[in-house]
């Protein structure tokens, strides 16, 4: 995923296991770049899923 | 770490390395063709792809490595990438770069040279880039450098002929040098100069790791070493010690000075007239002369107008004035009558504080309108890239109170939840800085549901919003200072490479906003719910009435009716619960503008909520998170009583 403040690319399931606070009911919905900090929500699967349908259909 | 095996030279290896999506793997399949193999690195869950090729009769190996920033490795994949170049004896280290950002990637050329490696440049996308206007004297650079480089478009299949000659004439002869400023270059030779071993990376590159604080060079150094290992961790300590914070940050700059000179005549961009508006933008906005208006603008339209007006007026309107007052509320509390016969009952689902009339109204009819156009603006101002701008020019104020741009992250994280953005406080340097940054959060920066309330309740009245703006950055700015002078440490500098400004995408926006507001909506709606059942049970046992009359004397001297004690006392639990509160007393009338305005200042300024309170408490201890919590209380009341008489001797707002 590309993070929304410094713009490089990481792997949200490596970020999310390093940064949590573990405050929220649901469970950490972001994903902290490893190079800045930044939180970059999550993507829900449903709209993980319809993006990547509408990507293939490009 | 690195055996130090070489391979025959029948399987020679090649290895693209470069940022993520700069066409390293269309080079991979242009060379290889439909046979490759790909698997996890041995040891880590990063997949390698890995194919043959042949050219003039040699066979080679073709390595797809992760995507990589640096030689200094941050994530697993920059780790394996790295790790690959230290263990893979390679023939030939391709690296691929966009050619329209050329400027921000070729310093990892010049990391890949010092370490020794045969590089190969190939500066790929050239076509787009010449669309653009822009011209690359591939030639001129191949000579700056010295190593082979080669322009292409290769999803065209521009430039792949040459990369193949160059693949088969590659040589790691006469690798060329670049010299830093003469003080780094000391530096460098004195760390250099204590490693006695041989290793595959080059001294020079090793010394500039382990200047770096690379632990995984480190560990390398250490059991290559031996005895020796404890001169060159003295070398390190030393030139660390002397140079403090600001040694990562010399060498990114002189790398930027070094590629600058390269770069001088041999790129060269469309001329001011035809420089893309995007550019421009991007240069205004870290200027103070024409950032700060931009700011303003940003502010006006972006929160203001959108969320202040359209946000908190039109919809809630709509949802709560609308939707509630008129349809649902009247249902629900007629079917309660019908059907519920118990008091105590009625009161829980649809009384003063209801679990509908109160929760569930709050989190849909009042805050998720306003939350929700906050998060479209936060998405479409994070796409553009605005963000690591903002960081840039606040910079300037941020170093007068003793911080630095990068506290900016937590700051906009503020905005979105307290509560991480103090957890987020352990990426600054110092303690310093983190101990600031998390006083500052916890006193002026409201989360994103509280602004968004705060706004859209202060919109309506003609000049409470300037009064409370002028308000919280003054108590910012002052409280910053004054803490910066008592508390010592560095100042630390901050640099960071700006993404380049774009116009928001439409995907990106709708989703990044749909994702939050989905995270909040869920987070919130089991908590106001929580928040009625304890009202409701104040209410039914008398503990609310005891509280609101304990808490009647401040309000008094605020200035503010017994009816605020609620507001204030749930604002604790949750900011915007509280900020609900206020808006809904608001909405009845039992509020006039100076009250109004006090209300939001100190509600603003008032301890965090409870979530935030213990994240302070995990981070900083119990004693400064206890210091943080009296201060921030005992300045927002001060404040907010100070505000009151202020406001009443001066008759502003009355």
């Amino acid at each position: 995923m590309k993070c929304g403040f410094c713009g490089r690319h990481f792997s949200p399931a490596e970020a999310v296991e390093k940064e949590s606070c573990g405050r929220c009911l649901r469970g950490c919905q972001k994903a902290y770049c490893p190079y800045c900090g930044y939180g970059n929500p999550l993507i829900p699967g449903f709209l993980d899923r319809w993006l990547k349908n509408k990507e293939k259909k490009e | 770490m690195a055996s130090q095996t070489k391979m025959p030279a029948s399987d020679r290896k090649v290895i693209l390395v470069g940022n993520p999506n700069v066409g390293k793997s269309v080079l991979f399949n242009a060379l290889t063709g439909a046979y490759t193999v790909v698997s996890n690195y041995p040891g880590t869950s990063v997949a390698v792809a890995r194919g043959h090729c042949e050219i003039s009769g040699q066979r080679y190996e073709i390595l797809d490595t992760p995507g990589m920033y640096s030689l200094l490795p941050i994530t697993e994949e920059e780790r394996v990438a790295r790790e690959m170049l230290l263990l893979e004896d390679a023939h030939a280290v391709i690296h691929v770069l966009d050619a329209r950002n050329i400027e921000r990637m070729l310093p990892m050329t010049l990391q890949l040279i010092e370490a020794g490696l045969p590089v190969i440049l190939l500066v790929n996308i050239l076509d787009e880039a010449e669309r653009s206007g822009m011209s690359i004297d591939i030639p001129l650079l191949q000579e700056k450098l010295g190593i082979p480089v080669v322009g292409g478009a290769i999803r065209n299949k521009r430039g792949l002929k040459e990369v193949r000659r160059a693949i088969a004439e590659c040589a790691a002869d006469d690798l060329p040098s670049f010299g830093y400023s003469s003080d780094l270059e000391k530096d460098i030779a004195k760390v250099a100069t204590t490693l006695t071993e041989d290793y595959r990376l080059d001294l020079r590159a090793l010394a500039l790791l382990l200047l770096q604080k690379d632990e995984e060079i480190l560990d390398l150094v250490r059991s290559s070493e031996g005895d020796n290992f404890e001169r060159v961790q003295q070398a390190v300590a030393e030139t660390a010690f002397e140079h403090r914070f600001d040694l990562h940050l010399r060498i990114s700059l002189e790398r930027k000075r070094v590629c600058k000179g390269l770069l001088a005549e041999t790129v060269r961009q469309p001329d001011n007239q035809r420089l893309r508006f995007a550019d421009r933008l991007s240069a205004w906005t870290t200027n103070p002369w024409t950032g700060f208006p931009i700011l303003i603008l940003v502010l006006y339209f972006g929160i203001y107008q959108f969320v202040g007006k359209f946000g908190a007026g039109v919809l809630v309107d709509l949802c709560e004035g609308s939707l509630f007052e008129n349809y649902l509320n009247p249902l629900v509390v007629s079917l309660a009558d019908r059907f519920v016969p118990w008091y105590w009952l009625r009161e829980l689902v649809v009384g003063e504080y209801g679990v509908f009339t109160l929760g569930v109204r709050y989190a849909v009819a009042l805050v998720l309108p306003i939350v929700g156009t906050f998060f479209l603006t936060f998405s479409v101002i994070e796409d553009v890239g605005y963000f690591p701008r903002l960081a840039m020019l606040v910079d300037r104020i941020f170093k007068k109170i003793g911080l630095n741009g990068r506290a900016v992250i937590p700051m906009v994280l503020g905005f979105g939840c307290d509560t991480m953005a103090t957890m987020v406080t352990r990426t600054l340097e110092t303690v310093r800085e983190r101990v600031l940054v998390t006083l500052l959060l916890a006193l002026a920066i409201p989360c994103s549901a509280q602004l968004g309330v705060i706004l859209g309740l202060l919109s309506g009245v003609s000049g409470a919003l300037l009064v409370w703006t002028v308000c919280i950055v003054l108590v910012f700015l002052l409280v910053g200072f004054l803490s910066a002078q008592v508390l010592p440490g560095e100042r630390p500098m901050f640099y960071m490479e700006l993404p380049p400004m774009r116009l928001p995408q439409f995907h990106n926006v709708l989703v990044k906003t749909m994702t939050r507001m989905q995270w909040y909506f869920l987070e919130i709606f089991p908590l106001f719910i929580i928040a009625s059942l304890l009202l409701w049970a104040g209410k039914m046992t008398g503990a609310l009435e005891w509280l609101v009359r304990g808490m009647t004397p401040v309000m008094g001297l605020l200035g503010l009716p017994a009816d605020a004690s609620a507001a204030f006392i749930f604002g604790f639990f949750r900011r915007d619960f509280g900020a609900a509160g206020l808006y809904d007393l608001q909405e009845a009338g039992l509020l006039t503008p100076v009250q109004l305005t006090v209300a939001a200042v100190t509600m603003t300024l008032f301890v965090p909520c409870i979530a935030q309170f213990l994240m302070m408490k995990k981070e900083r201890g119990w004693k400064v998170s206890l210091g943080i919590f009296l201060f921030v209380t005992v300045l927002a009341f001060s404040v907010g009583w100070s505000l009151n008489v202020l406001l009443l001797f001066s008759g502003i707002l009355s």
